[in-house]
């Protein structure tokens, strides 16, 4: 990956807009930008960390809006007051031929007086090449983070971007570990990501122990709780089956004596009918019986005059015509029949006979003639109370018989009627219904008791069933538990043999990739020192602190001259980078800023020579990029830039210079 | 534009698919290396959710 381009826009000093073109030429893989103290270099440093990291390296206690403003100073001091100026840095990434990332940050720099100022709308963007549709820019905010942390990662980059004058910060000499040199070779390894999973998953393995905390003594409990619950269970449902049975059994026989009970009682009030009919057919025969000889009695006292009806009803009707006719004589008086008698002649002038005389005679003698004078119709009178009474008896008769009639025909109903219900009644076996009807009560109060055991067993049944199911919720909830507590033991061990692989790993790694790197720093450091006769190894001990040996067998890193110790970090840097593959392009400040007495051109010799595989921007004062050293790196040179700077208005132009 | 994470991961993912024949550890750590290689330090509350299930899931396996 190549550095292309930085498109400058009022960046400090940098007022307007300026560009830098980076050398991407493989054989001429350095751009060298010279500037004198203070005209802008470690400006051009700064400004890469505020594009991807937004940190423009300005100390923290000092990174106030009020404190210089990112915005060129020239155009600050000509903005009005709340007028805004435009700060943006532009860098394009890429290949030899094409630009395939580009990044860049924004802000809008509001003055507020002439001192004070505030930044607002501060913006990354970020552009990724895609084939065939060209650039596009990231979206979020995470995405354009995870970006600069896969491709820039900000911890290790220290490894891109390189102060020279703070390369004791590199080597951390105030430690008694070399933390930062352990640090960066974890990190370009990757076993960071290593110790992280480790670190994270003992977190988990330390929560999976807090939950497993199962106790098997509760579930064997609950399971013989339940074991026994259901059991009682099985044996109360049994017995209330049992119940439930007797009472189908008595329900049938229930049911078979109910059936006979209509019987029983059809045959009762049968048998009562019988007794009532039987009664009534006696009281009947009774009345028919007296009723009879009362019709005799009455048939023996009118019978007669009955007969003599006719007779007395002619005599009446005789006696009527008679009266009708005035032929009945009137009543005479005894001695005017002696007159008559004496005189021989009637009432009429008809002589009254001999024959007649004796008989008148006679008559007056009796004085029957006298006392019966009334006779006839005396003799109607009564004839007439004696038809009366005849034609009463006659209707007394009738109205006997018509009763008798009707008795005898009640009497023949009844009959009938006792005789059906002696047919019926004919073979039933009364005492056998007795005590079907004693069975059936005797069942009926057997099925009240069994109703209520049923009611008592249901009842210790719904209870068992609670139980039984507040068992199986204890139970199922201790079963997760266990499971769950199988499971953990299993994530445990899991997690386990994990921990123990990815130890594993990491030891293995880590000692390989250290001894890379140090194989290849120790290579590159002795290749690139000019020293070559005095020192003989370079080792990275277990403290991660470097050893440079000398040939007669002590350490000579505390006694490393600056140049020297420059050397060993572009060493390392070198070594790691080729271990962990980082082909990212180096920005090097002031290489040779701490270094005084040792031959740069050498150093520069050195880098020229075993560098050649990074892409280095070289941001030198006049004095590190002196002639010797120009003319040691000029074959690998592919760019060179001036930063001419003018006091007047503190503002720095970039010029590209020839050689 | 190399992608110097993923490079590393992708060294560290052959190694592991290389020599080891625990499928379930197999599993596991390459779940776990992409889980860390994509996501920034993490909290407890919000990677034990993750790891627990990748351990699950590679016990399954």
């Amino acid at each position: 990956m190549l550095i292309r381009k930085v498109h400058i826009e009022n960046y400090r000093q940098y007022e307007g807009r300026q560009t830098i073109d980076f050398s991407c030429d493989p054989q001429k893989n350095f751009t060298v930008i010279k500037g004198t103290t203070g005209t802008g270099k470690s400006c051009i440093y700064n400004m890469f960390h505020w594009v991807l990291y937004d940190d423009d390296m300005v100390p923290k206690s000092s990174q106030n809006d009020d404190i210089e403003p990112l915005l060129s100073s020239n155009i600050f001091k000509q903005l009005d007051f709340h007028a805004i100026g435009k700060v943006g840095v532009k860098i394009e990434f890429g290949n030899k031929d094409e630009t395939t990332v580009i990044i860049e940050r924004n802000i809008q720099v509001k003055k507020l007086d002439r001192t004070n100022h505030k930044n607002q709308n501060k913006k990354q963007k970020i552009f990724i090449h895609h084939e065939g549709s060209g650039m596009k820019p990231l979206e979020s905010k995470s995405e354009k983070t995870a970006y600069i942390n896969r491709h820039f990662p900000p911890e290790i980059s220290q490894l891109f971007f390189f102060d020279g004058e703070k390369l004791d910060q590199f080597f951390d000499p105030r430690r008694k570990r070399g933390e930062k040199i352990e640090h960066f070779i974890k990190l370009a390894s990757g076993i960071d990501i290593i110790e992280r999973i480790i670190a994270h998953l003992k977190m988990v393995d330390r929560e999976l122990d807090k939950d497993d905390s199962f106790d098997n003594r509760h579930l064997i409990q609950v399971r013989v709780q339940l074991k026994n619950d259901i059991e009682e269970k099985k044996k109360k449902v049994g017995l209330r089956d049992d119940v439930n049975e007797k009472i189908v059994t008595l329900d049938q026989s229930i049911q078979e004596a109910e059936n006979k009970r209509t019987l029983i009682d059809s045959i009762e009030t049968q048998t009562k009918r019988l007794s009532e009919l039987k009664d009534l057919c006696k009281t009947e025969e009774d009345f028919i019986k007296d009723k009879k000889k009362e019709y005799f009695d009455a048939l023996v006292l009118i019978g007669p005059t009955y007969l003599f009806k006719k007779e007395l009803k002619s005599f009446k009707d005789r006696v009527d015509v008679l009266e009708k006719e005035n032929k009945i004589p009137p009543p005479l008086d005894p001695d005017y029949i002696k007159e008559l008698l004496k005189e021989g002649k009637c009432i009429c002038g008809r002589h009254i006979d001999d024959e007649s005389k004796i008989m008148l005679k006679k008559l007056v003698e009796t004085k029957a003639y006298y006392e019966h004078s009334t006779i006839y119709t005396d003799g109607r009178t009564h004839v007439n109370y004696m038809l009366k009474d005849i034609d009463s008896f006659q209707d007394n008769i009738k109205e006997i018989n018509k009763e008798l009639t009707r008795h005898e025909k009640k009497l023949e109903d009844y009959l009938k009627e006792r005789s059906n219900i002696e047919s019926t009644l004919d073979g039933i076996d009364i005492d056998e219904l007795t005590v079907i009807q004693q069975q059936l009560t005797k069942d009926k109060k057997d099925k009240e008791g069994l109703i209520e055991e049923r009611g008592s067993f249901k009842q210790e049944i719904l209870t068992l069933e609670g139980m039984i199911r507040d068992g199986e919720t204890k139970q199922n909830k201790l079963l997760r538990k266990e499971s769950s507590s199988q499971l953990s033991a299993k994530k445990a061990l899991l997690i386990k043999d994990a921990l123990e692989k990815l130890k594993e790993y990491k030891d293995e790694s880590f000692t390989k990739i250290k001894e890379n790197i140090q194989k290849i720093a120790d290579q590159l450091f002795r290749k690139m020192i000019w020293k070559k006769d005095v020192f003989d190894m370079l080792i990275i001990d277990e403290n991660f602190k470097f050893k440079v040996m000398k040939t007669d067998g002590m350490d000579a890193f505390g006694t490393l001259s600056a140049g020297e110790r420059q050397i060993l970090a572009f060493a390392f840097i070198a070594a790691i980078s080729k271990v962990a593959q980082i082909d990212n392009p180096l920005l090097i400040d002031t290489p040779f800023g701490r270094i005084d007495d040792d031959p740069t051109e050498n150093i520069a010799e050195a880098l020229k020579d075993n560098l050649s595989q990074f892409q280095i921007t070289f941001l030198m004062t006049g004095k590190e990029f002196n002639e010797n050293v120009k003319e040691t790196m000029r074959p690998r040179i592919g760019k060179y830039y001036e930063l001419q700077f003018n006091e007047d208005n503190a503002t720095t132009k970039i010029k590209e210079m020839p050689l | 534009m190399a992608d110097i994470k993923k490079d590393l991961v992708e060294k560290i993912k052959n190694k592991i698919n290389n020599n080891l024949s625990d499928k379930k550890l197999k599993n596991l750590l390459l779940r776990l290396i992409d889980y860390e290689s994509m996501n920034e330090e993490q909290t407890f509350k919000l990677y034990k959710d993750h790891y627990n299930s990748y351990i699950e899931e590679s016990l399954d396996k």
